[in-house]
């Protein structure tokens, strides 16, 4: 466990957390009573089967769905009922990684980069350029900042994307099988580059993942399964 | 009766005596309302084109009403952008009618300040209806 987490906040801190889709005969209970939490700088992933809640709890953490059931605090902001407002705000302190890397084809590396620090960083163009020129060096792309996704392989596309999910500041990163399109060694390595980002900024991260080449470079696994944390073995 | 009378007499018996009037009105309307239609299809397919990266945005904290302003921006650029070649075209076809016929057609600064003003106002409606489109971005979409 990292030294510097803060056991009385969590960034994530969930308590018979419950989802559901759909309603009446053909209601689907997707998430049930979901108990965990997530420390400052640590970095946990959450394992289990497709289909079995990983990616409906990762869009809960990121303030994108209303919480139906239970409570969700993240990054001290309970999101239960919480304003469209706010949970735009919170949104801009979450990292978000995603299986496919989206990127926008028509921009440059780093200015997919500059994409993010637009919506929250009150800073001048080429301060801003500066930035993520940093961010870019940091997952080793500085010499491909002004490259188009179509010029770069997929491991560096995704480490574009953790650039850009770096780029707000973030207090936590959420990822959805950020290694799924990648082969094994790339996949390590590029969560290897998002760990150490991550430690060396006490940011927490919540990967989910299905993929055992990279379960073993978190500080906790938990296990899904059925829309049920398993109890750890 | 004096002679800006009469022209404005001519001009009433015309536009609103004669099926030729009610014609060429209409058929301003029709442009009008075609080209409102046009704007609205390509703002509309272009804002569905780029539906994953209006929900990435948002899942990075943009607002709604910041995106709708791109929108918005697209339809005030394609009126500026569409004017002068419109503009253009509108006076080589206006010189052509005054050589064929002899017609005293004049394209007078108040009527082009006048369509730029309609065209304006035709895009900037256009995108308005397009920007609904936007709603339809879901950042939790991303997520698959």
């Amino acid at each position: 466990m990292n030294s510097v987490h803060d056991v009385a906040n969590p960034s994530v801190l969930a308590v018979g957390l419950n989802h559901f889709y759909g309603d009446g005969p053909e209601r689907m209970h997707v998430l049930k009573d979901i108990c965990f939490e997530v420390q400052p700088g640590e970095f946990v992933t959450l394992a289990g089967p497709s289909g079995c809640g990983k990616s409906t709890l990762l869009t809960l953490i990121g303030g994108l769905k209303s919480v139906q059931s239970g409570s969700l605090d993240v990054l001290g902001c309970s999101l239960k009922g919480c304003s469209p407002s706010l949970l735009n705000g919170l949104r801009t302190k979450i990292g978000m990684i995603f299986q496919s890397h989206h990127l926008m084809e028509f921009l440059t590396a780093n200015q997919n980069v500059q994409v993010a620090t637009e919506a929250v960083i009150d800073r001048s163009f080429r301060a801003r350029e500066l930035r993520c020129l940093e961010l870019l060096a940091s997952v080793g792309l500085k010499d491909r900042a002004n490259h188009y996704p179509s010029m770069l392989s997929g491991g560096q596309k995704q480490r574009v994307a953790f650039a850009r999910a770096l780029a707000c500041n973030p207090q936590l990163i959420v990822a959805d099988e950020p290694t799924a399109a990648l082969d094994a060694k790339t996949g390590r390595d590029v969560v290897a580059i998002l760990r150490s980002i991550a430690k060396e900024r006490s940011i927490s991260i919540v990967m989910a993942t299905h993929d055992p080449r990279v379960m073993d470079m978190a500080d906790r696994v938990i296990g899904i399964d059925d829309g049920r944390l398993l109890a750890p073995a | 009766m004096t002679k800006s009378a009469f022209e404005s007499y001519e001009k009433v018996y015309w536009a609103k005596s004669k099926p030729i009037g009610f014609v060429f009105s209409f058929c301003s309307l029709m442009g009008l309302a075609v080209g409102a239609t046009m704007v609205y299809q390509l703002l509309h397919m272009d804002v569905t084109f780029h539906l994953p990266a209006y929900a990435l945005l948002m899942s990075i904290g943009y607002q709604r009403q910041r995106l709708e302003m791109i929108v918005f921006t697209e339809g005030l650029i394609l009126s500026c952008l569409g004017f002068p070649l419109a503009w253009l075209v509108g006076a080589f076809l206006c010189g052509l009618v005054v050589s064929y016929t002899s017609l005293p057609m004049i394209l007078s600064p108040q009527m082009v300040v006048t369509t730029f003003l309609l065209i304006l106002f035709m895009c900037s409606t256009s995108a308005m209806l397009a920007m609904g489109k936007i709603k339809d971005a879901d950042p939790a979409d991303l997520f698959q």
